[in-house]
């Protein structure tokens, strides 16, 4: 959605005071069995977990309230950690399906940085080392695009609603919120009231709501106390990061019912669940590699590139919003069959031109293109102007043939490029055997003395040239 | 010389309110209340794209109560109409 087409839509909810649906279909599928939710609280200046709020989700979740966060025993993060390694043999008897609610991506960089801090920590213990490898499995399975294991509540919203806020309002999960709840007469000055609180995993520090200070002064009061009185500053800490790790928790559990009472279809997902569920159940059962040499590299950009064009294709395909959109944009034509090229009846070779009345059009001569509600798939073979001064395509269809119903002069067609979805791993692990020098090396190979041209450019050129 | 109090010299200010203000500036929103009801309320690409304008503006555009002055406003008023007669509100 372009910049203009966006502000109309805030203008549209502000009226009528209510969030407005930006898509007819979800990008998320449906949870599988092993869904979980997990909300943390940091130290906003020591990126350092101090509470944490997990467990399945439609159950109350444990609470574990770190008090010493920076101190290097980790002994307090043993529940969290028997929690995700029994949740990861779960995921991997099902062959890696995983479905992790979170209330932000706030939460997803707490997660990851507790996973980078103790994922190959050898002083750590096992289970702790364990738990590291899978926060970062995770944190690295949300990089991979229209992955499936991840559900980021805030950011699911954003993409599927839009509301009367400021984009940068919209950053703030409990002020969208305001805008779902039917029970909210005014969401525009309850959503800015709720701002006032942050919901992105730290504590307040509002002069109302000093928590931030309070549990930062009692710690160091805790340090110096004993007894009952040490007893009684840990209990306040307690309290404090109980209660904001559960509200980051019961926002979490809002925004997903919220998602989920939305009502839309999970329809053309099954390859980004077949890839995210392949990531996992490697990354669970053989640990966690990062991509470090240039062939791993590429293929994971590979990876990332099909997981956005299965992404968009499941969009435009299932989705008709989306799909308007995209014909704005020239990557879906709309366009009626003006001729039929096809000596023998449901055989190859046929050719069929396709006339819009579109000025653009993102297709270029041999893209791979699929006609939208159909099986019949082709390749762009010319693109020339229609009589009607729009756009006309030659199409040689490669592939359903047969389908008479759609292969007719006169048929309304909707033509999208059709995804690459493939990452060459054979030619890039040869290429790994080849070890060519300008991605394996940082030297030049020597290829012995050139000798150096004089004379102006266009004399060298001239020279160069066959007579 | 004698300093001024800040707060007696809010009124002399000019707002130049913009979204970022909000996460960096104690005055953000006092300016926002001085822009409440127009486009930049919500937020800079808006008030790029649509100019400056008045909510109830935009709103008879919508309906047909205001007549468009410009090329832009005849634009905003069709494709208000067109996306009244589409979009799904939610709740």
């Amino acid at each position: 959605m372009n910049a203009f087409e966006e502000a109309l839509h805030r203008v549209a909810a502000r009226q009528h005071g209510q969030a407005i649906l930006l898509r007819r279909s979800s990008s998320l599928s449906a949870d599988p069995n092993t869904t979980i939710g997990i909300a943390t609280i940091k130290i906003v200046t020591e990126e350092q977990v101090q509470a944490i709020a997990f467990g399945r989700i439609g159950g109350e979740p444990e609470i574990l309230v770190r008090l010493d966060p920076i101190s290097r025993d980790v002994s307090d993060l043993r529940p969290f950690a028997a929690f995700l390694a029994a949740i990861a043999d779960d995921a991997q008897r099902d062959d890696g399906a995983l479905r992790i609610w979170i209330p932000h991506a706030g939460a997803l960089e707490a997660l990851d940085v507790l996973g980078h801090r103790y994922w190959r920590n050898q002083s750590a213990p096992d289970a702790i080392r364990r738990m590291g490898e899978i926060c970062r499995i995770v944190a690295h399975e949300h990089a991979f695009p229209g992955q499936q294991t991840v559900a980021d509540a805030a950011g699911l919203l954003r993409e599927h609603v839009i509301t009367g806020l400021t984009p940068i309002e919209e950053g703030h999960l409990n002020a969208i919120l305001a805008w779902l709840d039917p029970f909210v007469l005014q969401p525009l000055e309850e959503s800015r009231e709720r701002i006032r609180v942050p919901a992105s995993g730290v504590l307040p520090n509002t002069p109302d709501q000093p928590l931030d200070d309070r549990v930062d002064r009692l710690r160091r009061e805790a340090k110096g106390a004993s007894g009952s009185r040490r007893v009684a500053l840990q209990r306040e800490i307690t309290l404090i990061l109980s209660n904001a790790v559960l509200r980051e928790w019961r926002l979490m559990v809002e925004a997903r019912e919220g998602f989920l009472r939305l009502g839309l279809p999970a329809a053309g997902l099954g390859d980004l669940v077949a890839d995210s569920c392949k990531r996992i159940k490697a990354g669970l059962q053989f640990g966690h590699f990062p991509a470090r040499s240039p062939e791993r590299l590429t293929i994971q950009l590979g990876q990332m590139e099909v997981g956005q064009q299965r992404a968009e294709q499941a969009s435009i395909e299932n989705d008709p919003a989306l799909r308007t959109q995209s014909r704005n944009a020239g990557a879906v034509m709309l366009g009626r069959v003006s001729n039929v090229t096809q000596p023998r009846q449901g055989r190859k070779p046929c050719h069929i031109e396709v006339d819009s009345d579109q000025r653009v059009i993102r297709f270029r001569r041999d893209d791979k293109v699929k006609i939208l509600d159909s099986n019949v798939h082709g390749v762009v073979r010319d693109i020339d102007v229609s009589p009607g001064g729009g756009v006309r395509v030659a199409l040689e269809i490669t592939s359903g043939v047969k389908s008479s119903n759609v292969l007719a002069v006169g048929t309304l067609m909707e033509l999208v490029e059709e995804s690459f979805g493939f990452v060459n791993v054979k030619a890039l692990n040869a290429a790994r055997d080849r070890q060519p020098w300008p991605f394996y090396s940082d030297a030049m190979p020597n290829i012995g003395a050139i000798p150096r041209p004089s004379g102006s450019l266009l004399a060298i050129a001239r020279r160069s040239r066959r007579p | 010389v004698r300093l001024l109090e800040p707060y007696t010299v809010t009124t002399d200010l000019e707002p130049h309110f913009q979204e970022s203000c909000l996460a960096s500036c104690v005055m953000a929103q006092w300016c926002r209340q001085r822009v409440a009801g127009r486009t930049p309320d919500f937020g800079d690409a808006a008030h790029e794209v649509l100019g400056e304008v008045e909510l109830a503006r935009l709103a008879g555009l919508k309906t047909g109560a205001v007549q468009p002055v410009n090329e832009r406003e005849r634009v905003i008023a069709e494709r208000l109409r067109a996306l009244e007669n589409n979009l799904t509100r939610v709740a």
